[in-house]
């Protein structure tokens, strides 16, 4: 307490210079509309230069790791075209269609881990062939979040640590279906939920989206299970996940338009039509 | 304080033609001479941080309500006050002339003219960036700044020849 008194003793001149100025600031702020509006762009246009300068310091100092997952990505991408060339014999000469727009990289600029909502803001919009709806994957190819809005230079997408981004689900070895969310708290676990109980869960099994999943491409790695328990009416399994993607780690990712989003939301936006038994007995 | 008469009547005068006559004058919109700040130039040498400060928050706050600028003159200036200090060992020295008390003066301070012009300039740039808040019209903001600060610097100076006499007299 002493040294708190003698430390605000020492230093009351410029705190309080400091408190006044912000005072004075936030007082011409809210004086008029043009002072809000030019003093919002400001403290936009700073918090942006913030961003992007930590951003930079960030992908430096992550550049050996980015290396190392980028060899080992090369490696197993490398193995996957042997295997297919020895799947095809060699008289046959297979060409294959590279669509380039339905991949973009690109960097994150800010990303934020610590809300509810959590978003992701990257530096490529509508000028780069952005749209809404395209899924967001790590360079390993793991589920990261789906954009949800874009200007002609940026885009915000939904993270997987989004409590509104709900996914459709399945196990990869057993193939049963759930839902998977992030509950909000821990960034690292989310949960998959309404798994039959008659599947075959292990530890360590991945779970995948599918195709119907509205936000990522059909097979795209979500997470890995780390433990399974029954409801409390001994009907379902609820999973806990541990994420793929270290979603407090973003630095490059890549844009996917693989999948017909739109198709699945005009499918779902159409009444179910019903279906007569006497019609299905005829 | 020494000299506390003429020190109220060197602000009173200083303020008054702020507020009745410069504020007033409509020739020209690059034209916007900001002289007050000459009253916390020449503040005595010795005066403390906070004193300045609390100079620094009454002169700018009476500016703001005579210009209907909430809060723009306490933001330009309270940081030519605080910093006052670092700014005339940055560009001033003091001379070994003794018997003028603590007024900054040519006198008592060489490089006087340089310690003025970064006051003048440093409340201005402040002044007129928080007045913008954009570098949309950079030319504009730009040519205004330059022909206030000139026209500032000029009326301080004039405001000094007549004043620093009365108030570094014995």
């Amino acid at each position: 307490m002493h040294k708190l008194i003698y430390f605000l003793k020492k230093t009351y001149v410029p705190i309080l210079f400091v408190l006044i100025e912000i005072g004075a600031i936030c007082l011409y702020a809210d004086s008029s509309p043009y002072s809000q509006a030019r003093t919002l762009a400001a403290s936009h246009y700073i918090a942006g230069w913030g961003d992007r300068l930590f951003g930079s310091m960030r992908s430096y100092l992550s550049l050996r790791r980015d290396n190392i997952a980028l060899t080992e990505r090369i490696a197993e991408l490398e193995s996957r075209l042997n295997a297919y060339k020895q799947m095809v014999p060699d008289n046959v000469e297979v060409e294959l269609e590279l669509d380039n727009d339905q991949y973009i990289a690109c960097k994150v600029v800010s990303n934020s881990i610590n809300h509810l909502q959590n978003y992701i803001i990257i530096n490529k919009g509508l000028n780069d062939g952005v749209r809404i709806g395209m899924s967001v994957l790590t360079a390993q190819g793991y589920a990261v979040g789906s954009i949800t809005n874009c200007t002609e230079n940026f885009s915000v997408a939904a993270s997987l640590l989004n409590t509104s981004v709900k996914v459709s689900a399945r196990l990869s070895v057993d193939k049963s279906m759930g839902l998977f969310y992030w509950p909000g708290g821990d960034s690292q676990i989310a949960l998959f939920t309404n798994v039959p109980k008659y599947a075959q869960i292990e530890t360590g099994d991945m779970v995948e989206a599918i195709d119907f999943s509205e936000y990522f491409p059909d097979g795209t790695i979500l997470g890995s299970v780390e433990s399974a328990e029954l409801t409390d009416d001994q009907t379902m399994y609820t999973c806990t996940v541990r994420l793929a993607a270290d979603m407090s780690r973003l630095d490059n990712v890549i844009l996917v338009d693989g999948h017909n989003i739109e198709q699945v939301k005009r499918l779902k936006r159409e009444p179910i039509p019903v279906i007569n038994a006497e019609d299905n007995n005829e | 304080m020494k000299h506390l008469k003429q020190y109220i009547l060197f602000f009173t005068i200083v303020l008054a033609s702020q507020v009745l006559l410069f504020n007033n004058l409509t020739f020209s919109t690059y034209f916007a001479p900001l002289v007050y700040i000459v009253c916390i130039i020449m503040m005595p040498l010795g005066t403390s941080s906070l004193k300045m400060m609390i100079a620094a928050i009454l002169i700018g706050g009476l500016m703001d309500l005579s210009m209907g600028t909430m809060g723009l003159n306490v933001i330009a200036t309270l940081p030519v006050a605080y910093f006052r200090r670092p700014i005339l060992s940055l560009t001033a020295s003091y001379t070994d002339v003794d018997g003028d008390g603590d007024t900054p003066s040519p006198m008592r301070l060489t490089r006087f003219n340089n310690y003025v012009i970064a006051m003048v300039v440093l409340h201005n740039l402040i002044f007129f960036g928080f007045e913008h808040l954009t570098l949309a019209n950079f030319g504009f903001i730009a040519l205004r700044f330059l022909c206030s600060t000139l026209a500032s610097t000029a009326l301080v100076y004039l405001f000094i020849i007549i004043f620093t006499p009365k108030l570094t007299r014995r």
